[in-house]
């Protein structure tokens, strides 16, 4: 370890330096002050609500400090919730409900060859202050020419927002969803998130 | 010969990267303007730097190797002026526990994590006791008072508590409907709920929801305030904090570092932002020696530090920020010229000068009155996870929350029961030491007799309740900061030196209230309840000289007993004020809480750090004003 | 490798999506549900793997303590820490491996504490004459900002020494009278950071006194530590604690020999003795004393285990709301750093 050095001093000291890194910018968990703005927004909007309803996509992982950068906020509901969630954000509705089937940019890395993926929901779309909100519907999801999926179902774990608490998809179901499409990557952060929380080297 | 190396000026110079100068680095990055916080630690990542290193009671909670270095920097102690001040030589408990903090994050890198706020009577202490008990009541109680009030709101409680999550009743549960009349300012909301109560905590909150506090209403008890977060949070920079696992070697004595964020630090609430944003440059291993002044003499235009080689380092600004531990902030003024130096008088009774009046100290006296008595509740005293939840505090013998007519003392003491057990294994070693032979142990802390009350002492079936309460210690002329003769840093430079003693105020608040908490222990069903003998004032010293030390840079309006402004500047640095002896326009410092009230609020916490969003503000306004008038500071 | 056969991708069974991970080298993350299946499964590997992996490795041999100061140590140790009915003492747990490590690294070197000139002991009494002392140079600076307020009198250029009376004062405040008596420095309570105002770094500390103390045991209990009965050896340590090798009066010591303890303190190094035995019996293993964590088994202590690891499935969370103790096997610092890295 290093020692300090002093000027004008004959003998040298003994007291050691802490060598440390400080940190880069992408290396840091946080949120853009629009989107968190519009997430306390929806939470204060939707505290009643009745329906099943969660924060999910990048948004939901980084309420649980995972390094992503969301760029809008997603959430995942059933077609229940979708209509009680219409009503709620009513002044911000920008794309009425409907049934819709895509495919997503990113495709299934798996053995032996990469494979599109298709999801198809109840989906609508908001608009807040500028910062985009998707919420889906009993999501299911296909993988290549594969049978669809069930629609996706969890328990919402609850997160703190300045104070707001609000629901989030849980990080296992993430985990599980990454690694059966073999998106090792996105596995790999949301393990040292919890590496962070549980205080465990990485 | 040396070469000084020239650094870019930028608008903020944050000195220190604590509490203080993380809410405003941030504050200000975030708000366009380019900022450099300079610390003489690391930066501590607590995922590599603490989270197998850190279960090491021998080498973090006496070795101290998280904490400044001694031989780096030191200070020295006494009672009174007659006294020679003998310097802090090593780490032990209590005498030299935790203080200077080291590295990014400060002193809260080593804190057990208790919370709270002030009651609107300890902003004001002078002017109420004034009204309410007649202009001399303070000077009879208190020789060579010195206490005054402060210009602070509640306002800056809000911002503090959201960025750093704090956990308190949430969503207006208070556990008793009563609080929210008579203390608001206790009950409001918290960003987040509180954590679990113990079985203690809940038989201590049953028990005052039934009895008739001294203003003749119900006790109201609240959970006591955490700054440990309890439930995954993001604050309201967007920074996502961990919530606590309870596992953490955080409470007692393993040097409180958190290695999962949960304990609120700026290390892992605001400098990530200011990082994110762009405009902080954080400036690590850098030893702040001095500031420099405008030839003017007032204006400071550049700060100093060494860099780990020796090499001197000129950073110039247009604000600076003293964000330093309460006792380094003023040494480091002290060495630089800046504001009239306090002088005490011990032949008048009496001070002139500003900095380094007024140092308080806001921890119980060890050896003051106390009461005890033992309740049949056990639990685990081995789990050192979480320092400052599971207790449940009542505020009803605080402040003037009754009558002190025909008392000698003002104020009272915040009182609570139930928090988690636990310390780390060396508690008779590190806490108040091994004792010497006594008439309790007639061997001190040796031979068979002794070993077998350590026996199975982590897994209690019982407990003793009680406290030696603390009224404020409040503010005299006796009791102050200045330069050492004797003694200096690594650098050469003279170390900080405390002239201490308790006040009467202290004593006379424990020997009354005991009797309160008597009374409570009694109906909690405690046997063995017994009141000690009562410990008078100046009869036993001040032995514990650490964290909860505050003072010597006060904020006020009146310019001749407080340094600061309402905005934290320095008397002497803005247009209202305006001091011949004064330098540096521009200089602002997190404004020392020196009133203190009955609680062990630390001026790392508490008022201090809600007043750095005060300072916060007045650096934009002045920021402002310099952008439109056009001044330019820089020039030397 | 994700089999082609397999169509739904959701209905993965644990082993495939174990396996997936496995694949890529990455662990399976801990999600923090505790009823998690998966980290059901986590916890009991880690647990196999601690149990399998781990060596607690004890300390002996010396390598600072010397031949006439191992056997000194030993029965001092064991004088404070006995083994008797009740459970294992200093010397099954190590407790003077532990302190010859001790000796041998920082805390011997004084590596962490402040040792500069002037060393002025704690406790002069009120009744001796003012202590002077010169002011270091450092203030010379202060001349520049024409602070008056700090230089002695007589000024900087003079290096007048700077007088400390000592004092006895009274307040009064509310018509009471408050008598301070203050000797010239602090008096603090002992285990204070201002007790050890010596010039000797703890090494040296320990060599001194540890070879006065034998000497006082000579002369006045007729023999070497090691060789007294148990109860005058527990008498001897408590003659320290109570300073008698400087005030012992039969006989009285000569003027010019104090035993050997100079200007040492005796209630000081008893103070040492007794603090770094009880550390020796509670400090992590790593350090050599609380050999196969005796010490903690003996307070109740968990060290770094949390609730769960060796598989018992309790969770400190809980732990820490209990009304009754529930004792855990205790963990090391070793054996966490091993579990942590996954066995490594």
């Amino acid at each position: 370890m290093p020692v300090l050095i002093v000027p004008n001093k004959s003998k040298p000291l003994n007291i050691p330096i802490f060598q440390s890194r400080i940190p880069r910018p992408e290396e840091l968990v946080v949120l853009d002050k629009p989107l968190l703005e519009a997430t306390i927004e929806v939470g204060n909007l939707l505290k009643d609500c009745q329906a099943k309803w969660a924060f999910a996509g990048d948004i939901g992982e980084i309420l649980n400090g995972v390094n992503v950068r969301p760029d809008h906020l997603t959430i995942l509901s059933n077609v229940v919730g979708c209509e009680e969630i219409s009503k709620k954000l009513e002044g911000f509705q920008v794309e009425a409900s409907r049934h819709v089937e895509t495919q997503i940019k990113r495709n299934a890395e798996i053995e032996p060859e990469p494979l599109p993926i298709t999801i198809k929901s109840y989906a609508s779309q908001f608009n807040l202050n500028g910062q985009r909100l998707n919420v889906h519907g009993d999501l299911r999801i296909r993988v290549g020419d594969w049978d669809w999926g069930d629609p996706l179902d969890y328990e919402p774990e609850y997160v703190y927002v300045v104070g707001v608490k609000v629901p989030v998809v849980p990080l296992e179901l993430k985990t599980r969803l990454y690694m059966g499409l073999g998106w090792m990557d996105r596995v790999r952060k949301i393990h040292e998130a919890m590496a962070r929380r549980h205080h465990k080297i990485g | 010969m040396s070469t000084v190396i020239q650094e870019n000026p930028v608008d903020v110079v944050c000195l220190g990267v604590g509490f203080m100068s993380g809410v405003v680095a941030t504050e200000l990055a975030l708000a366009g303007y380019k900022v450099v916080g300079i610390t003489k630690g690391p930066y501590w990542d607590y995922v590599n730097d603490y989270s197998t290193t850190k279960y090491d009671e021998w080498g973090v909670g006496l070795g101290r190797k998280y904490d400044s270095p001694l031989p780096l920097q030191s200070t020295t102690i006494r009672n009174d002026t007659s006294q020679f001040a003998l310097p802090v030589r090593r780490y032990t408990m209590p005498i030299q526990y935790h203080a200077l903090g080291h590295g990014v994050g400060g002193a809260a890198q080593h804190y057990g994590g208790g919370m709270g706020r002030f009651g609107p009577w300890a902003y004001e202490m002078a002017s109420r006791t004034a009204s309410s008990y007649g202009l001399g009541f303070l000077a009879g109680i208190n020789p060579q008072d010195d206490t005054h009030d402060w210009p602070l709101t509640y306002a800056e409680y809000d911002e503090w508590e959201k960025a750093h999550g704090i956990c308190g009743n949430y969503n207006g549960s208070s556990t008793n409907s009563s609080s929210d009349i008579n203390y608001p300012w206790m009950s409001k909301n918290y960003p987040l709920p509180p954590h679990p109560l113990t079985p203690l905590a809940q038989l201590f909150q049953s028990t005052v929801q039934g009895m008739t506090a001294p203003n003749g209403q119900k006790y109201n008890p609240f959970p006591s305030v955490s700054a440990l977060s309890s439930q995954p949070y993001t604050n309201q920079y967007g920074v996502t904090v961990n919530p606590c696992v309870y596992e953490g070697y955080c409470a007692g004595l393993c040097d409180y570092a958190c290695e999962t964020g949960a304990k609120a630090n700026a290390a892992y609430r605001t400098i990530p932002a200011a990082i994110n944003s762009g405009n902080f440059t954080l400036v690590t291993n850098a030893y702040i020696f001095r500031l420099e002044l405008s030839a003017s003499g007032n204006q400071v235009i550049a700060a100093h530090y060494y860099d780990a080689q020796g090499n001197d380092h000129r950073q110039p600004g247009t604000v600076f920020f003293n964000g330093m531990w309460g006792y380094n902030m003023i040494r480091l003024m002290l060495l630089s010229g800046l504001g009239t130096p306090y002088v005490y008088n011990s032949g008048t009774g009496t001070g002139s000068g500003t900095v380094g009046r007024g140092l308080t100290n806001g921890y119980t006296p060890y050896r003051g009155t106390n009461v005890s008595g033992t309740v049949n509740i056990g639990g685990n005293s081995y789990p050192a996870g979480n320092g400052s939840g599971g207790g449940v505090s009542v505020f009803d013998l605080m402040d003037d929350n009754f009558s002190h007519t025909g008392l000698n003392f003002i104020g009272g003491g915040l009182f609570g029961a139930g928090g988690y057990l636990g310390g780390g294994p060396g508690n008779i070693t590190f806490a108040g030491g091994v004792s010497a032979p006594n008439t309790a142990n007639p061997n001190g802390a040796m031979g068979s007799a002794f070993k077998a009350t350590q026996q199975n002492k982590y897994l209690p079936t019982k407990q003793s309740v009680g406290a030696t309460p603390f009224a404020p210690d409040l503010p005299t002329f006796m009791n102050y900061i200045d330069l050492d003769p004797h003694y200096t840093d690594a650098y050469g430079d003279p170390v900080s030196r405390l002239t201490y003693d308790w006040t009467p105020n202290t004593y006379n608040g424990a020997t009354y209230l005991v009797n309160q908490i008597k009374a409570i222990l009694t109906q909690m069903g405690a046997t063995n309840v017994t009141v000690g003998a009562t410990v008078a004032p100046y009869s036993a010293h001040n032995d514990w000289w650490g964290h909860h030390l505050r003072g010597g840079l006060r904020i006020g309006t009146d310019p001749n007993a407080g340094t600061a402004t309402a905005w934290a500047a320095l008397s002497g640095y803005n247009q209202l004020y305006y001091n011949s002896n004064t330098a540096g326009v521009n200089y602002f410092a997190a404004g020392e809480i020196t009133n203190t009230t009955g609680n062990n609020a630390t001026a790392g916490t508490h008022a201090a750090g809600p007043q750095s969003y005060r300072a916060a503000e007045g650096i934009k306004k002045y920021l402002a004003n310099v952008a439109t008038s056009g001044v330019n500071y820089l020039a030397s | 490798m994700v089999s082609q056969t397999r169509r739904e991708f959701l209905k993965l069974g644990l082993a495939a999506a174990a396996s997936a991970a496995a694949a890529s080298g990455i662990e399976i993350p801990l999600l923090g549900n505790q009823n998690s299946n998966l980290q059901n499964q986590l916890n009991s590997a880690n647990t196999q793997m601690a149990n399998l992996k781990t060596k607690l490795n004890t300390v002996t041999g010396f390598v600072s303590l010397s031949i006439n100061e191992q056997s000194l140590v030993e029965a001092i140790v064991e004088t404070i820490i006995p083994s008797d009915s009740t459970g294992p003492g200093a010397k099954e747990a190590g407790v003077i491996y532990f302190i010859d490590r001790a000796l041998a690294g920082d805390y011997g070197l004084s590596a962490n504490m402040f040792m500069d000139a002037p060393h002025n002991p704690p406790r002069i009494p009120a009744s001796a004459g003012p202590l002077t002392v010169k002011p270091s140079s450092a203030w010379a600076f202060l001349q520049n900002y024409q602070q008056t307020a700090y230089l002695p009198a007589g000024g900087m250029g003079s290096g007048t020494a700077i007088s400390y009376p000592g004092a006895s004062r009274t307040y009064s405040a509310g018509g009471t009278n408050y008598t301070v008596n203050y000797g010239i420095t602090a008096s603090p309570r002992v285990g204070s950071g201002i007790n050890l105002q010596y010039p000797v770094n703890m090494r040296e500390f320990w060599r001194i006194s540890l070879a006065a103390l034998q000497a006082y045991s000579n002369k006045y209990y007729s023999g070497n530590y090691q060789t007294l009965g148990s109860d005058n050896q527990l008498q001897v340590l408590k003659d320290l604690w109570a300073n008698a090798p400087k005030t012992q009066t039969n006989p009285p010591p000569p003027a010019d020999d104090l035993t050997g303890f100079s200007n040492i303190l005796p209630s000081d190094f008893a103070y040492e003795l007794t603090f770094m035995t009880w550390a020796g019996f509670l400090m992590d293993p790593l350090y050599g004393g609380n050999q196969n964590m005796v010490g903690w088994d003996y307070v109740g202590f968990n060290g770094v285990n949390f609730g769960n690891f060796y598989g018992e499935g309790l969770d400190q969370k809980r732990l820490m709301v209990d009304s009754s103790p529930t004792k855990l096997r205790p963990a090391s610092l070793a054996q966490y750093q091993q579990q942590a890295t996954g066995g490594a």
